[in-house]
């Protein structure tokens, strides 16, 4: 049985309609002591033969909030830090970067480079500055929970076709399950890659610690305004 | 239902007094005031299951010239918009619909007899019609402007009075004024009332001290009533326990409208507050 | 009882409430009409004397003070009231229109007004049907079907005829033809004939006797069709003229009701076929038994015509049904009469048989419901042998005299008052829905003094497009800001700090109340091209209504108005 409060989530209508319809005799309705009930399934049959959405859990959705949160270091630190990355091609340092990578094992490393690939057929990831940001081209749903950012300094720099030009010595792969995250990331990757000391320090980088203390202190002045 | 309160002006020196009530109970409940100034004798109100058919008294019909012009003033007077309610739907031509979605109506105790009428213990068979159908409660003026700087509820342990209590505590804190609960033992012992609230979530507010209980173990109803401060606002409940039954047995509203000169609200059965 | 009643299945609930209140419309017809025969003839043994124009006059004057005074309910013949509270009210009637009618149409009618009793049993049938559906706690839906029932029962009753009485209800007071309404409303109707049958014989109100009926008739329909529709026109313009006059001249209700009985009493000297409901007449012409000349059955539609326009017009109580026969009947004679004058040698069908196909054509026009006009016929004579002809009259008379008087006399005052409410459309759906529903509150509201800067960072975690301003101190609505307003603006950082905010508002956006209705508000809407508009009350900002909401809540109404 629900109530009145109930049903209005359950329809995500507001009040007055609901009594309306009561009123009009539309929606099936029990009334006890001047309230109302609803019996759940007689409402879900009403629903069905009216085609009318009801929303089944009446929570807000959780799997995809309006606001992502999180912050890069957990998801870097998740991903790991790797460096001497070898590697000629574009091919090559994404294949390494992605067998580097901690991943649950249903996931099919040969698919997920393939993936990485097409992004880069569209158009270089390769940012500028000798930074480039691969992604696959579609977010991968039903594989992650949350992000997943693998940072790979390179052997030797790449030509990525970047957009200055300049070859590529670093790699922050970004693994997502939505594309809201995604951008989320994105959008604090990039405040942080917009730091000319960051990028100055990037280059000279040698130890996980040292990086992730770097990242830390980006985001802080970032979440503090 | 709509921010506001409906009172239907009356364009007399008794009419004034109640919409100077209006006003003041509009100002502390920060309710909007609607003004419908009749210009036929009859006016309906459609409710859920109900017609009411309110006749009115002659004197809201008499000097229509100066009635909006008289509404005006004394509501500009005491700082409040005016704001009047124009018909749009009609039944027959001269045969008005009135809206029924307000938070309140205002009701003299009686709307269709002379205000000569108007006494203790009389309330006219529109107004009631009005309670027993009506969504929101109906608020009884004094027949004499009246401010009232505290509430008193009347807490009986029907659907209706829980109802009371949690439209008491909403105008009470609106108002910022003191909310006090009078409960006349009927061969319960107080931990019956104490259970009615705890299920409806009020006990807390009891125990902390935002509502005063008083509770009359002894003595009759009709003389605990002198306890009820002059200068409060009467919440009552009424028609919580059937409209036959509380004829032939008697009802505590009608005790108190006997007794009570003080405002009062009333809060009948179909009420959607609280 | 209630709650065993409350768990049988919807359709079987309405078929045993049709019952009930076929049941008591049907009683309350014979009652009307038993009190209305036995009132005519206490009255006949005075009607020779000197002083007995007056009758109508003293019938309508109390008939009036009865209403207006003693039942205390609103004037007018009572079906628009039925149709009114059938559209918008959830077919919500007060009890005392259940006898109030009744008895003012006796005074009117028993002291030879010029009315017939039809809309009268109508209302009060309806009535009963609306209080027995509140009885039984139906919903607006099922209660709108339940006054139907009482409708059909009270006209299927008075005419023993329980065809029209469904027809009638669906044609002209449901207005729509779906199986949920049919079912109830054909029983009721059924219950209602039976009801009368029991209570005063099965008789057939106007006995035909068929005769063949040459091709030459068929072709002489035609003019007789043009004639009916004619007379219906005249009838609803003449009702309307005197119904909008009346008060003017005389604002006492019922004084203007006397004068109006005066009127038709003189009238009722010179012919006294066009007083009361006139059944006896046209029991004579079809039975062949009435013979008057040419110039008399004309003379006599038209002061029937302006007889019950005076007495319903000036404030009588009564109905359109039967001065719409007597009026179709001696449109009909006089047809036949013209026709044999003027083409002796053809061999016409009788007078009778004219007579009743000016009833149905006349029937048809004022009421602009042919099937009515068709089955009510047939029913009321016995006889389908003539159907071609009636359904060709009848269908002629709606179509020419719809060319003229588009909307039927039932509609008229309803859609005077612009709230004649068709179901199933548009305007039905969109009075349904108020502006308080599809109110939406999650609004930002900005002031005027602040800076673009600031409006920026808001639109950054905001998902709408207009921004309400209010008056930082008074809390006054101001104007609108929309994004369209200050795209140009948004991307150039310079502008963020010496723009504000009372620079780039709106502040003649057009505002909307709670009390505008939906069509009013999609008026506004195409007017200015707008998406959104603010609802304001007291010169304060209380929410936005929006097109995109509306159209979600317009769907989901239809989707529940969808009967499966």
């Amino acid at each position: 049985m629900l109530n009145l409060d109930d049903a209005t989530k359950l329809l995500s209508l507001p009040k007055a309609t609901i009594r309306r319809w009561i009123r009009q005799g539309k929606i099936p309705v029990h009334e006890a002591r001047g309230e109302y009930f609803f019996d759940k399934k007689d409402l879900e049959k009403w629903a069905r033969k009216h085609n009318i959405f009801l929303r089944t859990n009446y929570e807000k959705p959780q799997s995809h909030p309006s606001h992502p949160e999180g912050n890069l270091l957990e998801s870097m630190k998740r991903g790991g830090v790797f460096f001497h990355v070898k590697g000629e091609t574009v091919a090559e340092v994404l294949k390494q970067t992605v067998y580097l990578t901690p991943l649950p094992p249903e996931v099919d490393k040969e698919f997920l480079v393939d993936l990485l690939l097409q992004r880069e057929k569209l158009g270089s990831t390769g940012i500028g500055a000798g930074v480039a940001i691969p992604h696959p081209r579609y977010p991968l749903e039903k594989l992650f929970t949350s992000a997943v950012i693998t940072t790979s300094f390179l052997d030797k720099p790449v030509d990525f076709k970047a957009i200055d030009g300049q070859p590529v010595f670093v790699l922050f792969m970004m693994l997502s399950p939505t594309t809201k995250l995604h951008l989320h990331y994105l959008s604090r990757l990039s405040f942080c890659l917009r730091n000319q000391a960051f990028t100055a320090f990037l280059r000279k980088c040698t130890n996980p610690e040292a990086f992730f203390k770097e990242i830390k202190q980006l985001e802080a002045s970032l979440d503090g305004g | 239902m709509k921010d506001e309160l409906l009172h239907v002006y009356r364009n007399t020196p008794f009419g004034r007094e109640t919409l100077l009530n209006s006003i003041y109970f509009c100002k502390q409940t920060k309710t909007s005031l609607k003004v419908y100034i009749p210009e036929h004798p009859q006016f309906l109100m459609y409710f859920q299951n109900e017609i009411a058919t309110v006749e009115l008294d002659r004197a809201f019909l008499r000097s229509p010239k100066t009635a909006r012009e008289h509404a005006e003033a004394i509501i500009t007077e005491n700082g409040m918009k005016p704001n009047f309610l124009e018909p749009k739907r009609f039944t027959a031509s001269t045969l008005p619909d009135i809206p029924v979605d307000f938070r309140f109506m205002t009701c003299p105790r009686s709307i269709s007899d002379l205000s000569t009428k108007i006494s203790l213990g009389h309330i006219g068979p529109k107004v009631r019609s009005v309670i027993k159908n009506a969504a929101f409660p109906v608020f009884i003026p004094t027949p004499v402007y009246k401010q009232w700087k505290s509430i008193a509820v009347f807490f009986g342990g029907s659907h209706n009075a829980v109802n009371a209590v949690k439209l008491g505590m909403e105008i009470s804190r609106c108002a910022d004024f003191p909310l006090r609960l009078f409960t006349q033992a009927e061969k319960l012992p107080q931990s019956h009332y104490r259970k009615i609230l705890r299920e409806n979530h009020l006990l807390g507010e009891v125990e902390n001290g935002e509502i005063e209980w008083i509770f009359f173990e002894k003595g009759k109803f009709r003389e605990n009533l002198f306890a009820v401060p002059h200068d409060s606002l009467a919440l009552v409940g009424a028609y919580g326990h059937g409209v036959i039954k509380e004829v032939l047995f008697g009802s505590m509203m009608e005790e108190i409208q006997t007794i009570l000169p003080n405002p009062m609200l009333i809060i009948g059965p179909h009420c959607a507050c609280g | 009882m209630h709650r065993f009643f409350l768990r049988l299945h919807e359709r079987l609930q309405l078929i045993i409430i049709a019952s009930i209140v076929g049941l008591c419309g049907g009683v309350g017809s014979v009652a009307l009409n038993r009190s209305l025969a036995a009132v005519f003839e206490w009255l006949d043994t005075l009607r020779g004397s000197w002083y007995s124009f007056l009758f109508p006059a003293v019938g309508a004057a109390l008939s009036s003070i009865f209403l207006n005074q003693i039942a205390r309910d609103g004037g007018g013949h009572g079906v628009p009231e039925v149709i009114y509270s059938i559209s918008q009210r959830g077919g919500l009637l007060r009890f005392r229109s259940s006898f109030s009618r009744l008895i003012a149409c006796l005074l009117t009618i028993a002291s030879g007004g010029s009315a017939g009793p039809e809309a009268p049993v109508v209302i009060s049938g309806a009535s009963i049907g609306s209080n027995i559906g509140t009885y039984f706690r139906l919903k607006d839906r099922q209660r709108v079907i339940v006054v139907g029932c009482g409708a059909a029962a009270a006209i299927a009753s008075i005419f023993n005829a329980p065809v029209t009485g469904i027809v009638f209800t669906l044609e002209a007071i449901l207005g729509e033809w779906t199986a949920v309404n049919l079912i109830p409303v054909a029983i009721a109707s059924v219950v209602g004939t039976e009801i009368s049958r029991i209570l005063q014989g099965n008789q057939i109100p106007f006995q035909y006797h068929a005769v063949a009926i040459s091709p030459w008739n068929l072709g002489a329909c035609l003019g007789l069709a043009a004639l009916t529709a004619m007379g219906s026109v005249a009838l609803i313009r003449t009702l309307r003229f005197i119904h909008r006059h009346a008060p003017k001249m005389i604002p006492i209700t019922w004084v203007s009701a006397a004068a109006g009985g005066v009127l038709v009493g003189v009238i009722g000297l010179g012919f006294p076929s066009v007083l009361g409901e006139g059944y006896d007449v046209i029991r004579c012409m079809i039975a062949e038994n009435y013979s008057a000349s040419l110039l008399v059955l004309g003379l006599t539609v038209l002061t029937k015509i302006l007889a019950t326009s005076l007495t319903i017009g000036s404030g009588g109580s009564g109905g359109l049904f039967a001065p719409c026969l007597v009026i179709g009947s001696f449109t009909g004679q006089f047809y036949h009469r013209a026709l044999v004058t003027a083409l002796p040698s053809v061999s016409w069908a009788g007078g009778g048989y004219f007579a009743l196909l000016g009833m149905a054509g006349v029937i048809s026009g004022v009421l602009q419901a042919p099937m009515t006009g068709v089955f009510l016929v047939a029913e009321i004579t016995g006889s389908y042998h003539f159907l071609i002809s009636v359904v060709l009259v009848a269908v002629i008379s709606v179509t020419v005299s719809h060319f003229f008087e588009p909307v039927s006399v039932y509609h008229q005052e309803l859609v005077s008052r612009g709230e004649l409410i068709k179901p199933r459309t548009d305007r039905q759906i969109l009075s349904h829905l108020n502006v308080l529903e599809l109110l939406e509150t999650d609004c930002q509201i900005i002031h005027p003094e602040m800076r673009l800067k600031d409006l920026v960072s808001m639109i950054q975690h905001s998902h709408r497009n207009y921004f309400p301003v209010e008056d930082s101190q008074s809390g006054e609505f101001l104007g609108m800001i929309h994004l369209d307003d200050i795209r140009a603006y948004l991307f150039d950082p310079y502008l963020h700090d010496t723009i504000l905010v009372e620079q780039v508002m709106d502040r003649d956006v057009p505002r909307v109340s709670l009390e505008d209705d939906l069509a009013y508000i999609f008026e506004v809407f195409d007017k200015t091209h707008s998406w959104s508009l603010p609802v304001v009350r007291d010169g304060k900002f209380i929410g936005l209504i929006s097109k995109a909401t509306i159209l979600d809540h317009y769907r989901k109404e239809l989707l529940v108005n969808e009967e499966i």
